[in-house]
């Protein structure tokens, strides 16, 4: 039987975090169990109660890191449900989505999801964490023969695409890591502390023209949490439970690189079109947005994508300060991955439950009744979106 | 006949590549030209591959200012080229004695090393 349009899929009850670093450290099973354990914590669960455990896996990783033995570092009852989640950046998101899918199904009632990930590690930086040939061609060594290295590579071409189509000026980009940089100033978990200028974006160095240092994610190493319940599961924890309202996917046949480059489309707007109808809702009905923005570029093709704005009016919507602390649509509250920090989908994810749960202190943003996340991947191909609320019934 | 004598349409492309020839494959049933990317959709035998004319517009430029690997030291270009029958391809662009600009029309070649790279149709 279909869930009414408007009631709550799930709940989230509990989150938390490892120690966040720039720096090497501990390993990522480590990490995850940091942040396993304070999400328990912070739901008011033991974690006895716990019956559910889906680890999410980082794409980065040469080999399995997080494998399902992990359990063991946790004093936990028999499971009902244990798997790896591994679908590039929309891992976090697709892990939320099978928790509430199987404690809908009646097989477990509270589900710890995890993502933990160590980008930066002794013999490398996170430059070279995230510097394998990006697949664009679809042909094997390919990119590899014309130097194509990084994701930054894909999202450059996208982003160049992106500005040639609409004619935008060189400091589109920069408007809206300006506006990132204005939430961070007022986010704790922030890692970048310093007001951003126009002047000092501009001055930063190009990585792959036309993205600057200034357009790309801060990688951290770290791991995030999350409890998934049933929506009337009582909460224990002494916050408000966070309702998932809706959720979808959409992978489309086009990256936004190869839909920017074929005048196609990519699957985000089917991914946004599936979670607002499961919610009852449209575009106009959601307070924030916490986007997965690897790069500043991704940000404004979201906002599009994603139907918040028109095509090639994302770049002045950001200009005229409507994504900024007092603007008309707040998005990535926290400084998303430029200014806060990068860990995948769990960033954007992380936001979104702490600002509808209305625990983001000086940040919080007043109206937060409808929170819309995005996780997305490989370029922009792969897209998952969730509707986050205070309330297990819409009005 | 084993998995293994099969030559999929992805390396009967890297073959015509390979021999310093840039061919585009087209659906059989249908005769709409197939993108690089869609390549692993199709069997052999269901492809007709037709020698592209070489010519296409300029629909992404990317200048890399930060070293990689040693066999690229920057700065270099990646490009994506829209050839004129449809399909994209990622390349480089060469030949760059003025400006640059998306939209630009720009031909095929194969430089000293096999690699297919394009050159502003106006130095050609």
């Amino acid at each position: 039987m279909a869930r009414k349009s408007g009631t709550a899929a799930s709940a989230i009850t509990g989150w938390g975090t490892s120690a966040l670093s720039r720096k090497p450290g501990a390993s990522i099973p480590q990490l995850a169990r940091d942040a396993v354990l304070a999400a328990i914590a912070d739901a008011g669960l033991d974690s006895g109660d716990i019956d559910g455990l889906i680890l999410g896996q980082s794409d980065n990783l040469a080999e399995q890191e997080l494998t399902i033995a992990f359990r063991h570092s946790l004093n936990l009852n028999t499971l009902g449900l244990l798997v790896i989640d591994q679908a590039k950046g929309t891992t976090m998101l697709q892990a939320i989505q099978h928790a509430t899918m199987a404690i809908n199904a009646g097989m477990v009632k509270n589900v710890v999801c995890v993502f933990s990930d160590t980008p930066i590690r002794q013999s490398t930086g996170a430059g070279e964490a995230f510097a394998r040939p990006i697949n664009i061609m679809n042909l094997p060594g390919w990119e590899r023969g014309y130097g194509s290295f990084g994701a930054v590579a894909g999202y450059a071409l996208a982003a160049a695409a992106f500005k040639a189509k609409y004619n935008l000026d060189d400091d589109c980009f920069g408007h809206y890591a300006i506006a990132c940089r204005k939430w961070a100033l007022l986010a704790p978990s922030a890692f970048m502390k310093k007001e951003l200028t126009m002047e000092a974006y501009l001055a930063s160095k190009f990585i792959v023209d036309p993205l600057r240092l200034f357009d790309c994610a801060l990688p951290v190493n770290g791991a995030v949490a999350f409890v998934v319940t049933a929506a009337d599961q009582p909460s224990n924890a002494d916050h408000p439970p966070v309702y998932v309202q809706g959720f979808g996917q959409g992978h489309g046949r086009r990256s936004a690189l190869s839909g920017l480059v074929l005048d196609d489309t990519s699957g985000a707007q089917y991914a946004t079109d599936m979670a607002l109808g499961m919610a009852g809702l449209a575009q106009g009905d959601i307070d924030i947005c916490q986007l997965y923005d690897a790069f500043s570029f991704s940000g404004l093709m979201a906002l599009e994508e994603f139907g918040f704005c028109q095509p090639g009016e994302a770049a002045g919507f950001v200009k005229a300060g409507q994504t900024s602390p007092g603007g008309e649509l707040p998005v990535n509250t926290s400084g998303g991955q430029l200014s806060g920090f990068y860990l995948q989908g769990a960033t954007p994810l992380l936001e979104a439950v702490i600002q509808a749960s209305g625990t983001a202190g000086e940040r919080q943003v007043e109206r937060h009744d409808n929170v819309f996340v995005s996780n997305s991947g490989g370029c922009l191909e792969y897209h998952a979106t969730a509707i986050l609320s205070p309330h297990r019934v819409l009005q | 006949m084993s998995a293994t004598d099969i030559k999929t349409t992805k390396a009967q492309f890297a073959d015509f590549i390979a021999k310093g020839q840039l061919w585009l494959p087209y659906e059989k049933q249908s005769g709409a030209v197939v993108q690089l990317t869609d390549l692993e959709i199709f069997t052999p035998d269901e492809i007709d591959w037709k020698r592209a004319s070489g010519t296409g517009k300029l629909a992404s430029f990317v200048t890399f200012h930060r070293e990689y690997h040693p066999d690229f030291p920057p700065p270099y270009n990646v490009s994506i080229i829209r050839l004129d029958e449809g399909p994209f391809v990622l390349s480089t662009l060469v030949d760059l004695s003025g400006s640059h600009k998306i939209g630009m029309a720009v031909a095929a070649h194969f430089d000293a090393s096999g690699r297919l790279v394009f050159a502003p149709v106006a130095n050609t």
